[in-house]
């Protein structure tokens, strides 16, 4: 069974007469691999993102996650099952700017399960990700690689099932791009969590074994 | 991270608006914490209902200003009355027993009083407590003075000191003149009264020295006048060069007030009428002129409770328009902790701790402000009322205070707390262009 399964999914979007419909009519991710998602700008991946995430709910179809149909759950339950189960990394890293980083990457696991070790791994994982002495450090006091690096460990903090990045090199230039890539790659495939990367980016596209295009997606 | 941290780190992001935020709250309620402190303890402190006496006869005139001045020494005498009405008084059966007063000078500020030994041995300023002298010995002779426990320690003085009596009931009066120095025999035990405030000697002590002012008033126009019989005498007074007494004239000995313990209450309102019906005396009972002194300053209180509650609304509004103006530049915030997991009620719920949390810490400040201020303000509030008033540490009103801003805080927050949970997370998350 796919960890990711979505189907005859729809999506109206728009008010007025400016409206479209986002539709997939199928699309799954097996468990554990790394698959990139590609598409221009305006090609519904962002939307698809938020689907997936709950953020957003479905007009039509289901969306199943870990066996769990997000379509059917409430709001706050989705936002329950986000917390616990899935971690994104924004492509404008989307840190909040009165919080250390390591308080930064807590967040990432401040609503979901409790546990007690949350600062530990916070830790672990900004010193594996190069930022031990930058742990507190405010965000503006990071470079932007050092931002995108505090987003990684906070997407894996709670340790997801999935991990979702949209455009994660967008705002970082090809050295940190590739770091961020290969440290993204290390931790999610260390922690068994499946990647899923959204970009417009063919240097990142070269670097997984499976890509698809949103455009063969959609209906 | 717990819940707690998070409102925590938000405030301290705005640390510079929250702080001004509570600072707002706090002037408002340690406004209200101030004057209910106030109220309380001037009430309790003018209140006493068991004192040891419980009508003061004095001179015609005003009944609030005899009591006051008699037992607070809060402004001017009302006037004196002749002694032979005071002798006729104590003949009087209805009455267990009485403490004549004359006032008149002062030392360092504060009041000579003239009294009787029976200071020391009958009377009581509260009910079944008399006067204790803590060092040395009441009077025994005239030219002799026993001070209280405040005038003591106010002005170092210890018994064996002599001190100069000065013209007038207040320090600098006009006029002011020195009449040589008295020795201090006793110092009385702290009573939490105005008898912590008194300098106490014989009444003919009292009496003595203004016969002796009017005496010197007198040489002095003689000698202006080509007298000059008296140049050279000076009149220093103490107590070994004063054993003997002289006549005085009538208008040198009357009395300024006394106080009254009756046999029983039933006695109350004949003894008042009786006193009243005549020509030279007036009597009071303090705990009616204080309640109807209360009644009118209650009236005042009132008026500036409420504009110290308003001030706590103003507060509690600008709580309200911080949050408000903040939340436009906090929509990303909101939608970031959104993504991350939290609840819409989790959003609600910090933007309203956050409210609560400013008004709670204003709330404190405000308790505190007013409690320091109280204190500094403890000598001169003393002084100006004349008695002495106790703040304690913590107050029942302190807790409701506390409760009502918070209520406030929560409210207003409301508002502010309903578009942050409207707050959508999609658009919101969008990159910034």
């Amino acid at each position: 069974m796919p960890l990711l399964e979505i189907t005859n999914l729809a999506k109206h979007l728009g008010s007025g007469e400016e409206t479209f419909t986002l539709r997939v009519p199928h699309f799954s991710v097996e468990r554990g691999v790394e698959l990139v998602l590609t598409g221009e700008s305006g090609s519904g991946k962002t939307t698809l993102l938020n689907l997936i995430c709950g953020i957003i709910a479905a007009d039509e179809g289901s969306i199943t996650l870990d066996a769990t149909d997000i379509t059917k759950l409430s709001e706050a339950q989705r936002d329950r099952f986000r917390a616990e189960r899935i971690g994104v990394v924004y492509q404008t890293f989307n840190l909040l700017q009165g919080f250390t980083a390591k308080e930064n990457v807590m967040l990432g696991a401040a609503f979901g399960k409790h546990t007690s070790n949350t600062a530990k791994r916070a830790e672990e994982l900004l010193a594996r990700l190069g930022l031990a002495d930058r742990m507190n450090r405010k965000p503006r006091e990071l470079s932007v690689g050092q931002q995108q690096r505090v987003a990684v460990a906070r997407a894996l903090v709670a340790a997801p099932i999935l991990l979702l990045a949209d455009e994660p090199t967008a705002n970082v230039d090809a050295a940190n791009a590739a770091r961020v890539m290969d440290e993204l790659r290390a931790l999610a495939k260390e922690q068994g969590s499946t990647l899923v990367v959204i970009t417009h980016d063919d240097a990142v596209k070269q670097m997984f074994p499976y890509s698809q295009a949103i455009r063969d997606l959609v209906a | 991270m717990s819940f707690f941290r998070i409102v925590l780190n938000f405030l301290r992001q705005r640390l510079f608006a929250s702080t001004l935020t509570a600072a707002s709250v706090a002037v408002g309620v340690a406004l209200v914490a101030s004057i209910l402190a106030l109220r309380l303890e001037s009430e309790r402190a003018f209140s006493q209902k068991d004192t040891g006496f419980e009508v003061i006869v004095g001179a015609k005139g005003s009944p609030l200003q005899l009591v006051l001045n008699t037992m607070y020494h809060l402004g001017t005498p009302v006037g004196n009355f002749p002694l032979e009405s005071y002798e006729k008084l104590k003949t009087d059966r209805r009455v267990k027993y009485m403490l004549p007063m004359v006032f008149g000078d002062n030392v360092g500020g504060y009041k000579v009083i003239g009294t009787t030994p029976e200071f020391f041995t009958t009377f009581q300023y509260r009910k079944d407590t008399g006067i204790r002298v803590a060092n040395g010995q009441p009077f025994t002779t005239n030219y002799q003075i026993v001070i209280g426990a405040e005038v003591a320690q106010n002005l170092r003085l210890k018994v064996g000191d002599s001190v100069t009596i000065k013209h007038g009931i207040q320090e600098g009066a006009p006029g002011e003149h020195d009449h040589g120095k008295m020795p201090i025999v006793g110092i009385l035990a702290a009573t939490q009264t105005a008898i912590d405030k008194g300098v106490f000697s014989t009444m003919y002590t009292v009496w003595d020295i203004h016969y002796h002012e009017y005496e010197e008033a007198q040489e002095a126009a003689e000698k202006a006048a080509g007298g000059g019989k008296h140049e050279d005498e000076h009149h220093d007074h103490d107590a070994d060069e004063h054993e003997h007494t002289h006549t005085m004239p009538p208008e040198f000995t009357s009395v300024t007030a006394v106080a009254v313990k009756l046999k029983s209450p039933i006695f109350f309102e004949a003894f008042i009428r009786s006193v009243n019906e005549g020509t030279q005396a007036q009597a009071a009972m303090p705990i009616q002129e204080i309640m109807a002194l209360f009644a009118i300053v209650g009236n005042i209180n009132g008026v500036l409770l409420g504009i110290s509650y308003l001030v706590i609304v103003i507060g509690a509004i600008s709580i309200f328009v911080s949050l408000y103006n903040s939340l436009n530049e906090r929509r990303r915030e909101i939608a970031i902790l959104r993504s991350l997991g939290a609840r819409r009620s989790t959003i609600l719920m910090l933007i309203l701790s956050e409210a609560v949390s400013i008004g709670l810490l204003g709330g404190i400040a405000g308790i505190l402000l007013a409690r320091l201020g109280l204190r500094f303000a403890k000598e001169f509030l003393t002084k100006q009322i004349g008695n002495n008033l106790d703040f304690a540490a913590f107050y029942s009103f302190d807790a409701a205070l506390l409760a009502g801003v918070v209520l406030l805080s929560a409210m207003v927050a409301v508002i502010p707390a309903m578009k942050a949970y409207r707050t959508d997370v999609a658009q919101n998350l969008a990159p910034l262009s």
